[in-house]
């Protein structure tokens, strides 16, 4: 890779990476796997960068990271491989409101189906419009929406506070 | 409702990321290793070396071996682990399968098979996610192969240059009678890479310290994921094979907040010739994925601890490179 180029590779993993690390994560629950998955999305953007549009790289990274997470969990494996090998990172419960918080929406989150969590997540917390949410995912917007919609409502019921959940969201 | 979520998750995430080990220097040389390779069209460890000399890349720490050195050997190679220094956090970082096919992963796949189509009331299936089988029973020509992944260390996020082979083959074992398949996994790690038995992470108990495979035995109660209430409970026995190999027989009663109970079984065997073998049986999950209600009274393995070693020591010997 030219040296320019490579210059513009280590600049968008120093500003972009870890964005994506905690993409993967919401994606997934799981650090361990979120680092792997990141680390591999981002060689291989390496070896794609000459030919990706600037603009196009962040969406790309975080298509090969949906794409390898949907696979893990369709495999369904790596939630019990880690049990066995490496026990998932365990947090620390409530101590003030700030963490209980935490623990509310993230686990309302993560009890979303796979493709339901990622399009919450590119959609609520990347900000991302409809249009671009669905190629990540590799769907049509109408998919985007019922999978925002019916995470939407899945959220509203596992959250016990009441949060002002509606699906008029991010731009479009 | 988008700054909403959007603020609290990130608040969130502030407070519970831990430190990344991705620098845009490691994920650069990574990716030139990665471009070079496929200019070769080469892959596996070749390539790997190559694509290292070539770069001036895999720095190995001090007293680890090369791993080609030993390609054509017969003897298994040493990797022995790096000197732990005090205040310094290590990490495995598991690499995704590289190599599909060599001598080691074939003659494991073919001593496996038999081995699992001989299990009495059971049929080795297809699962997905949605907890349905799929397809037909698998048979010796679908029957997952074993591949083979390169694992590092990081200390404190930075490469220390040490690599390990693992071997690994996973599929779902389905029990007459029950709902849902087990979980059948076996792995192998080479000599010196690991210390035999289970310990836990000092700072994490639920977690096996970086140079074991498994928790420590005995009680633990932890929280997974912000929610306390977890018990988990590990039986241990040490054992000698016939052979002079080392034993070890794992059994782990899981419960949830809730009182959802999930079993595992586990067996690992240091042979001879230095390596581990892994081998463990995961019951089926007592819940359909996101539910809270058991639909199955008993979830555990289908296989005895007492079968899970015979299984363990009628696999091979192989050389893991």
């Amino acid at each position: 890779m030219r040296a320019d180029r490579e210059a513009e590779y280590r600049d968008f993993v120093t500003t972009r990476g870890e964005r994506l690390r905690r993409y993967a994560y919401l994606c997934c629950g799981d650090w361990h796997l979120a680092e792997d998955v990141t680390q591999n999305a981002l060689v291989r953007l390496y070896a794609a960068w000459g030919r990706a549009r600037k603009e196009s790289v962040d969406a790309y990274a975080r298509r090969i990271i949906t794409n390898a997470l949907i696979d893990e969990r369709r495999r369904g494996w790596f939630r019990r491989e880690r049990v066995a090998e490496t026990l998932p990172d365990a947090v620390t419960a409530h101590h003030d409101d700030g963490r209980a918080e935490r623990l509310t929406l993230l686990d309302a989150v993560f009890r979303l189906t796979p493709k339901q969590r990622a399009a919450v997540v590119l959609r609520y917390w990347e900000d991302l419009p409809i249009e671009q949410t669905a190629r990540i995912l590799n769907c049509s917007t109408g998919a985007v929406k019922g999978l925002t919609t019916r995470g939407l409502d899945t959220l509203r019921g596992l959250l016990t506070d009441e949060v002002p959940l509606t699906d008029q969201g991010a731009t479009s | 409702m988008t700054d909403f979520i959007r603020d609290a998750l990130d608040r969130q995430l502030d407070a519970a990321a831990p430190p990344s080990g991705l620098t845009s220097g490691g994920l650069t040389h990574l990716g030139r290793r990665r471009v070079l390779r496929k200019r070769l069209g080469l892959t596996g460890v070749t390539a790997v070396l190559l694509a290292a000399a070539v770069t001036g890349g895999l720095a190995l720490a001090p007293g680890t071996p090369d791993p080609g050195v030993h390609a054509a050997t017969t003897t298994q190679a040493d990797y022995p682990l790096p000197v732990p220094q005090p205040g310094v956090e290590y990490r495995w970082q598991p690499g995704n399968s590289d190599i599909t096919e060599n001598q080691a992963t074939r003659e494991l796949s073919a001593a496996l098979w038999p081995l699992i189509d001989a299990v009495p009331n059971a049929t080795p299936v297809a699962y997905d996610s949605n907890g349905q089988v799929v397809g037909a029973p698998l048979t010796a020509s679908t029957f997952p192969s074993f591949t083979r992944r390169t694992d590092r260390i990081d200390a404190d996020g930075v490469p220390t240059g040490y690599e390990r082979p693992v071997y690994t083959q996973f599929h779902w074992l389905k029990f007459d009678g029950m709902i849902r398949p087990d979980v059948f996994s076996v792995s192998y790690r080479p000599k010196g890479s690991y210390e035999f038995g289970g310990a836990s992470d000092p700072d994490n108990p639920t977690m096996p310290d970086w140079r074991h495979v498994a928790e420590s035995c005995g009680h633990m109660e932890y929280a997974f994921r912000g929610e306390p209430g977890w018990v988990s409970d590990t039986t241990c026995a040490e054992l000698t094979g016939p052979g002079g190999e080392r034993i070890m027989t794992m059994g782990q009663t899981t419960v949830a907040p809730g009182g959802i109970t999930s079993y595992s079984r586990s067996v690992m065997i240091q042979t001879p010739d230095g390596n581990l073998r892994l081998v463990q049986d995961f019951g089926p999950t007592p819940t359909v994925y996101g539910s809270d209600t058991p639909d199955i009274a008993d979830p555990r393995p289908g296989l005895s601890l007492e079968r899970l070693t015979e299984l363990a020591l009628a696999l091979p010997a192989v050389i893991l490179q």
